[in-house]
């Protein structure tokens, strides 16, 4: 009875030995035992195959064949040193022999013999690859991003669909004169400009989100609460989640303030000098007693003969001059534009009470105003400006000797 | 209703407009103007606008409608102290006055006036 009963034992163990066996085999994660100097006695497929070795061709390696140094001193101290009767667990690098480099998830469980004396360990190795590249993928843009966020001095932030800062650059954080990038979290534009900037810039941000259309460019004014006034170029975007939806903005303002501050005072000189060179080419001259001249040199537009026109108008009535002598020898050409201005100036003149000549009319501009058909309507004119000077003072003399 | 101050010189009206007159003052004002130059004795009227910064075009032409109604009683006109500005704005209305003659003060107009009246009565 004994007998049949242990050799179906003895079946039943060598059926569970081969169930064993096939569980070994079969493993996706690496399985091996290590002798206590690391040489590999047992290893499985999977594990043959982590290492980078053809199936059982890892048998009498030794594991510190395919560590990277650092590795190497990480197993030495869980699997040999560590002869407690402990598990431990840590992680590898291993170069392994199909030339990939391999991160493995290790765990060593230490064996020993009848008498307590250690003999080697199990080792379970699992492939987290793939995870650590994910991290380091991840670490390596983080960097990138805070980079970025640490030196750009153009202002960089991330805002949340209240327009609440969530991330900001340090640039920013210095904008406002706040020592750290944290001290920014959650707060919005209110907090930092007045009223005058932040309402609107608010009211971008929301028509952003509402819309996902984005501004780009937009020349900025800021007004802090100290009075400062800045101006920035400002490019905001819609930012999304994986669902598409939309849940903040995404922000860059460079300081444009400089740039506008010179634009302005450019402006401004430009502006004088259009005014300088406007009076240099509407000279009043006064040439005899009650008479003044006008000489209109090149082209005549119609702000420059609105200019003449005020200017002539303002020195008549200031030096109550009886006769004004427009002179347009030395004018480029005349249009039926030119020739309207000319004959509204002259009216105007007369208007105020004096009397206005035209001289320098060429053959030319003669011809020009004959064709253009223009009528000068009882616009006194001459054709040099000597015989206009000549009309005016004995006419003058003429009055002086009817006042007689 | 605007107060309308009216000088006799002689034979001569003289009538300051120192205010900007509107719509219906101006037309009363035109119409004294008118009744008061109704006089056998009054011979010229001079206008003196020289207050006017601005006139607009119902001015303007009021002012041209005066002239008229003025000349056709046979009295002689002229017009006073019209600013540049006020020039300016008249030629832009296309109200260029060009039968009524012009003097940049009363004492130059008031001579004009005179010596436009002795030629009348020659």
């Amino acid at each position: 009875m004994a007998k049949k009963n242990d050799k179906k034992e003895i079946k039943k163990l060598r059926r569970e030995n081969v169930e064993y066996k096939n569980l070994i085999e079969e493993m996706s994660e690496g399985f091996a035992f290590l002798e206590e100097d690391l040489t590999f006695s047992f290893s499985n497929p999977a594990c043959d195959s982590i290492f980078g070795v053809p199936e059982g061709k890892l048998m009498g390696r030794k594991l510190q064949d395919f560590l990277t140094a650092k590795s190497f001193k990480e197993a030495k101290k869980n699997i040999i040193t560590k002869k407690k009767k402990k598990k431990s667990v840590f992680e590898i690098e291993v170069n392994a022999e199909d030339g990939e480099g391999r991160y493995l998830l290790t765990r060593s469980n230490p064996r020993f013999d009848e008498k307590g004396k250690f003999v080697g360990s199990f080792v379970f190795f699992y492939n987290i690859t793939k995870r650590i590249k994910l991290e380091e993928d991840l670490i390596f843009e983080r960097s990138l991003l805070n980079s970025l966020l640490n030196t750009i001095p153009d202002h960089i932030y991330f805002k949340d669909e209240k327009s609440r800062f969530i991330k900001v650059s340090k640039s920013l954080a210095q904008w406002f004169n706040v020592d750290d990038v944290d001290g920014l979290m959650d707060k919005t534009d209110f907090d930092f400009f007045t009223e005058e900037h932040a309402r609107p810039a608010f009211e971008d941000e929301q028509e952003i989100m509402k819309t996902g259309n984005p501004i780009e460019g937009k020349i900025e004014k800021e007004t802090h609460p100290d009075g400062r006034t800045t101006w920035v170029s400002t490019t905001k975007v819609p930012r999304y989640d994986k669902e598409k939806n939309v849940i903040g903005i995404l922000g860059i303002s460079r300081d444009v303030t400089e740039k506008k501050l010179w634009e302005e005072e450019r402006e401004e000189k430009l502006e004088a000098q259009r005014e300088e060179l406007m009076e240099l080419s509407t000279p009043v001259i006064d040439v005899w007693e009650g008479v003044l001249t006008v000489p209109i040199l090149g082209s005549l537009d119609s702000e420059r003969a609105s200019r003449i026109s005020e200017s002539l108008l303002t020195q008549i009535v200031e030096k109550r001059a009886g006769a004004a002598i427009i002179d347009i020898s030395g004018i480029g050409a005349v249009d039926s534009a030119v020739a309207d201005r000319l004959i509204r100036t002259a009216k105007a003149v007369r208007l105020v009470g004096s009397e206005a000549i035209l001289t320098g009319v060429g053959v030319e501009i003669a011809q020009t105003i004959a064709d253009l058909g223009i009528d000068m309507g009882g616009l006194k004119t001459m054709s040099t400006l000597k015989d206009g000077l000549r009309y005016v003072i004995s006419r003058k003399k003429e009055q002086r000797g009817e006042m007689k | 209703m605007a107060r309308l101050t009216r000088m006799h010189l002689g034979d001569i009206l003289v009538v300051p407009i120192q205010e900007e007159l509107h719509d219906t003052a101006a037309e009363e004002a035109g119409e004294k103007i008118i009744r008061e130059a109704d006089n056998s004795n009054i011979k010229g009227v001079a206008i003196d606008i020289s207050a006017l910064d601005i006139v607009d075009s119902f001015l303007g032409r009021l002012l041209q409608k005066i002239a008229w109604g003025l000349r056709a009683m046979g009295k002689e006109v002229i017009l006073v102290g019209i600013q540049p500005e006020v020039a300016v704005a008249l030629v832009e209305l296309g109200l260029y006055l060009e039968d009524i003659n012009t003097a940049f003060e009363l004492d130059s107009a008031l001579e004009k006036l005179r010596g436009m009246i002795n030629k009348d009565s020659k």
